[in-house]
């Protein structure tokens, strides 16, 4: 069983994702966060497969975010998801280390598969 | 030969009261001059210091006299032969008797010298014989090589019967004399010439009023003619040339006045009535402490007067050029001083004075900096210096912190010192300030409204990204699970509807993302300002087809919120420009990060922004750019050149380092 971290302040997104990604993303349970405090204690407590994170968190910014989760832990795969569909985004997600980028608003099939190639989880039945 | 007119002089040595012989049986009917000598010493004494054409003097004493005599004295022969003559000649010449008596009075060494000397004795000697006085100076040779002038005279001697028997004949030496006569012609002469070679016309008078002299000069200043000369009536003289004078009664005035007391020194202007002028400079003549005359010296001064005449015209004219810029200087409302190159006050007008508080008459020749010693010199002085050295006028302004008042001061150099005029501006500086300060507080107004506004926006694009942009970002996802949950279901309609529904939601996900974006673009907050300005220039690129060249750095260094947004909003604002006005077909931004600067350009090709059309007033957008600079401490240039397109340069000051 994989494990996501999808790490939004806004619950309804959150709910949403966890939704659509557990109907399309077989073998993987997902754990939550709504501030970049509170992913950073569960990413350093817990085990995970990979972090679906906001860039806009209110209490920092994502990309330092990003930064020291990859400091951390390195190996773990982390998607950098934003309400701003720029080419600069993505840019500066992969710059930062980011294993992908999702713009919200984007169709379940497609955050599914960016998940699905950043942990490589089991396709579903 | 036979000097006209001259007495004979006669010695008579003979003891007082004693007649003497009829000279007239001996000398004719020539006059005759007597001095007796009562001795042979005193008749010696005589002879040493007068000179004598005869000598009479009774047996006894005639030898001793004619003897004592340096004068010589001979009897000749009617023939010219020496019968007798006295010792003393010839001792003094070195001459034996027996070499001169009997022999020919003009064969002797004497006259040996010259034949012409000879041939006028010879005919003097002739001439007493036949009954003649006969007076002449003759050159002698007293002594081989030595010539002496000689008072020669020879007199016929006559019998009782009046018949001439014999010549007597004397000499006297009067070299001296002829050397003093002659040394007087020479003084004479000199003083001829000098007289002809002064500039001056001189005229001297005897005691009885009468011309002594004159030059030609005199004559030729009062058109005299050439006849006036020695003897003519100085008073007749004056009335002749009065008719000439523009006051020809104070003339006759100082004629009489001078020629009436011998002492009277004098000088006075002479005028014509041709415009010449004469100064006469008049004093006594003195020889020997006796006053023998006046000497009156006239000097042409017609040139000097005209000269001065002209310097006084001009002196007049100056005064009143400068009474005139006086007048003009002091009804000027600005306050003027002059300043020699000593810095003293030349002049100072009613304003400037009033300005200065002080008395304007009292300022000239006062120091400026001891009258105003709290005077910023350096700066004044420098200011100063400047406008002497370069020759140009030079204009500061300055307090005066006694008085709390400003002044604008404007320097104008010339070559003998400096113009300057200064207005008392302090009204108007206040004015300045409050005008400063006014403007100081619209510029922070507009700031706080700016720095509010933007605060706004960013919390209502923070609101719709919250609330809406989350909200349609879940049910966008929900959505997409509905439309998959009914795929699975096979009702068409459903689906489509769902999908119909999706699409909506898209559109609204946009406009949220749109007007976001418009409020407050959340890349410049989450990715910075290199990023945003890439974002802008690809949207601009998008949008309107305009190429746009980015330039950025690689690693840009953190840049403060405000001074990003600020740099943000220019380039915003710039390329709005470029859309709506350029018409270009390029646009390249630079930014630049050097040390403690940043540097942003944004360049297009389109047609360039006149000057004109920068300052227009409704230019709001030029004036915002500059504002948003102001506000973080920066500048911001507008260059335009029609043709060829329009720069602007933004250049702001980094104060630290901020983390995006």
């Amino acid at each position: 069983m994989k494990r996501l971290l999808v790490v939004d302040d806004s619950r309804e997104v959150r709910r949403s994702v966890c939704a659509v990604l557990g109907d399309l993303l077989a073998g993987v349970s997902f754990g939550e966060a709504a501030t970049a405090t509170d992913a950073l204690a569960a990413f350093g407590r817990e085990s995970w497969d990979g972090v679906l994170l906001d860039l806009s968190l209110p209490d920092r910014n994502g990309l330092e975010t990003l930064r020291e989760m990859r400091r951390a832990r390195p190996d773990v795969p982390i998607l950098i998801m934003s309400f701003h569909p720029h080419a600069e985004y993505a840019a500066a997600a992969r710059a930062h280390g980011a294993a992908g980028y999702v713009a919200k608003g984007s169709s379940p099939e497609a955050m599914a598969d960016a998940v699905r190639a950043a942990i490589n989880p089991a396709a579903p039945t | 030969m036979k000097q006209n007119g001259s007495a004979v002089r006669v010695l008579m040595v003979q003891d007082e009261g004693l007649g003497h012989p009829p000279l007239d049986r001996i000398l004719g009917p020539a006059q005759t001059h007597l001095v007796r000598a009562r001795s042979v010493p005193e008749a010696r004494e005589l002879l040493r210091s007068q000179s004598f054409d005869l000598i009479v003097a009774d047996d006894s004493r005639v030898r001793g006299v004619l003897d004592a005599l340096y004068a010589f004295v001979g009897l000749f022969s009617l023939g010219g032969m020496v019968l007798d003559c006295n010792e003393a000649p010839l001792s003094g010449s070195g001459l034996a008797r027996d070499q001169v008596i009997g022999h020919r009075f003009v064969d002797l060494p004497w006259f040996a010298h010259s034949e012409p000397e000879q041939a006028s004795i010879s005919a003097a000697i002739g001439a007493a014989a036949r009954g003649e006085s006969v007076r002449l100076e003759t050159q002698v040779q007293s002594t081989p090589g030595v010539l002496i002038w000689v008072d020669a005279a020879f007199l016929p001697l006559r019998d009782q019967a009046g018949v001439v028997t014999h010549v007597v004949g004397s000499g006297v030496d009067i070299t001296a004399r002829k050397q003093a006569q002659n040394a007087l012609k020479q003084a004479v002469s000199a003083l001829s010439a000098t007289l002809e070679a002064t500039a001056d016309g001189i005229l001297v008078g005897d005691r009885n009023g009468k011309v002594a002299a004159v030059n030609g000069r005199f004559l030729a200043m009062w058109r005299l003619p050439s006849d006036v000369g020695p003897g003519t009536d100085i008073r007749t003289l004056a009335e002749s040339v009065r008719g000439q004078l523009v006051d020809p009664d104070a003339f006759m005035a100082t004629v009489s006045e001078l020629y009436g007391d011998e002492h009277k020194e004098g000088f006075d202007v002479i005028r014509f009535k041709d415009g010449r002028v004469l100064e006469r400079y008049s004093l006594p003549q003195e020889v020997g402490g006796a006053i023998i005359g006046r000497v009156c010296s006239f000097r042409d001064v017609t040139q000097r007067e005209r000269l001065l005449q002209q310097a006084k015209a001009e002196r007049a004219a100056a005064e009143t050029a400068r009474r005139d810029l006086e007048a003009v200087l002091d009804r000027v409302s600005d306050g003027f001083v002059a300043l020699d190159r000593s810095w003293r006050c030349t002049y100072v007008n009613t304003c400037g004075a009033r300005l200065m508080g002080r008395d304007a008459g009292s300022m000239v020749g006062k120091h400026l900096w001891t009258e105003f010693p709290e005077t910023d010199r350096q700066k004044f002085q420098l200011a100063h210096d400047e406008a002497m050295r370069e020759q140009r006028p030079i204009q500061i302004r300055d307090k005066y912190p006694p008085w709390n008042r400003w002044f604008e001061s404007r320097i104008y150099p010339s070559e003998d010192g400096s113009s300057i005029f200064f207005r008392d501006i302090t009204d108007q500086v206040m004015m300045e300030d409050a005008l400063q300060s006014s403007n100081d507080q619209l510029r922070a107004l507009a700031a706080r409204l700016d720095s509010v506004r933007e605060e706004e926006r960013q919390v209502i694009a923070r609101e719709i990204h919250d609330q809406i942009g989350q909200a349609l970002t879940a049910l966008k996802l929900d959505l997409g699970w509905l439309r998959n949950q009914l795929r699975g279901h096979g009702d068409p309609g459903l689906v489509k509807r769902a999908a119909a529904m999706d699409g909506l939601v898209e559109q609204i996900l946009e406009t949220a993302r749109r007007v976001s974006a418009e409020l407050r673009p959340a890349i410049l907050d989450d990715l910075g300002l290199a990023a945003a300005i890439g974002w802008q220039a690809r949207d601009l690129e998008q949008r309107t087809g305009i190429a746009c060249d980015v330039h950025l750095p690689s690693d840009a260094p953190p840049i403060a919120p405000d001074v990003a947004l600020a740099l943000f909003r220019i380039v915003q604002e710039a390329l709005t420009n470029v859309v709506r006005h350029a018409a270009a077909r390029r646009v390249r931004i630079d930014l630049t990060v050097k040390g403690d600067t940043a540097l942003l350009s944004i360049a297009d090709d389109g047609r360039g922004a006149t000057a004109e059309e920068l300052q227009r007033p409704a230019a709001l957008g030029v004036l915002g750019m500059r504002e948003r600079a102001l506000v973080v401490g920066g500048t911001v240039a507008i260059t335009g050149s029609t043709g060829h397109g329009t720069t602007v340069t933004v250049i702001v000051p980094l104060p630290g380092r901020v983390s995006t």
